[in-house]
């Protein structure tokens, strides 16, 4: 049992001495142009479009009208071709009730 | 506002060093530390002074890393999937990379072994022993950062180490 306590101090010791050596090393420096890459990271990034309000109200009020277009086309295309015969006696039946 | 370059200058070192010992590579460790500063300066309004900005940064640091080191372990997953379906060979890149310059030490080899069986650690206690040892933070600092007690710092240091033994104990064996 005393043996086995004392491999483990040692082992603790060996580790510690480890971490000591990983930890007491010169910092070491990213590269140089770290900095501009992130500074241009966050310059491009305000530029974006989809970050300033009127960008997006501009791509609503476009979205919106395509909407409605693809919305106007499907009903067209929902209600068939007009029948002219039909169209002709409306017409007619119309007419004599305005006489 | 947050004057980036200013934050830059003062934590870049520490912030570098960290993601380096989560991560072992150069280039992963510069991309993290991009990632960390550009979100510092995104969410500088969400920070409000609440807490220390060294004890803020750390933690989003602390989890861009393990977010890279998750991301690399579905990357080894599908690129082990991809082999077994095809002939193409593995990517390599996901391989512990020994960048440290103190592994030229004539400790090199058992260094080198340290840093692999670190990175076997459980996150949590990963966490700890890097910002513990390496990073040589008082472990009420390493609470703060984590979330959590100091005792809890403490078991998660003493179960670490234990971890740590119980593999090299696995390796002599081996040997």
């Amino acid at each position: 049992m005393k043996e086995m306590n004392k491999i483990n101090v040692l082992k603790d010791m060996e580790l510690e001495d480890q971490f000591s050596l990983l930890a007491n090393h010169e910092h070491i420096v990213p590269s140089n142009n770290l900095l501009n890459k992130i500074q241009a990271q966050i310059f491009w990034q305000e530029q974006a479009l989809w970050s300033k309000p009127k960008t997006i109200v501009m791509l609503s009020i476009v979205l919106i009208v395509i909407m409605l277009n693809v919305l106007f086309i499907w009903s067209a295309y929902v209600k068939g071709p007009i029948d002219a015969s039909q169209m002709s006696t409306e017409f007619t039946i119309n007419n004599q009730l305005y006489k | 506002m947050l004057d980036i370059e200013q934050t830059y200058i003062v934590y870049h070192k520490m912030v570098f060093n960290t993601a380096l010992h989560y991560l072992q590579n150069k280039e992963d460790a510069e991309e993290v530390t991009q990632d960390v500063f550009v979100t510092v300066y995104n969410k500088q309004a969400a920070f409000e002074g609440r807490a220390n900005l060294k004890t803020w940064i750390y933690k989003i640091c602390i989890n861009r890393c393990l977010d890279c080191i998750k991301a690399k372990k579905r990357k080894k997953r599908l690129s082990s999937v991809w082999t077994f379906f095809s002939d193409m060979p593995l990517h390599n890149d996901i391989a512990v990379e020994a960048f440290h310059p103190e592994t030229a030490l004539v400790q090199k080899e058992a260094l080198l072994q340290l840093m692999n069986q670190i990175q076997k650690l459980p996150d949590q206690q990963k966490t700890a022993l890097i910002l513990s040892k390496f990073e040589q933070l008082p472990q009420y600092e390493v609470a703060e950062i984590m979330g959590v007690s100091v005792k809890a710092v403490e078991s998660l240091l003493y179960r670490a180490k234990q971890n740590l033994n119980k593999m090299r104990l696995k390796n002599e064996g081996n040997e």
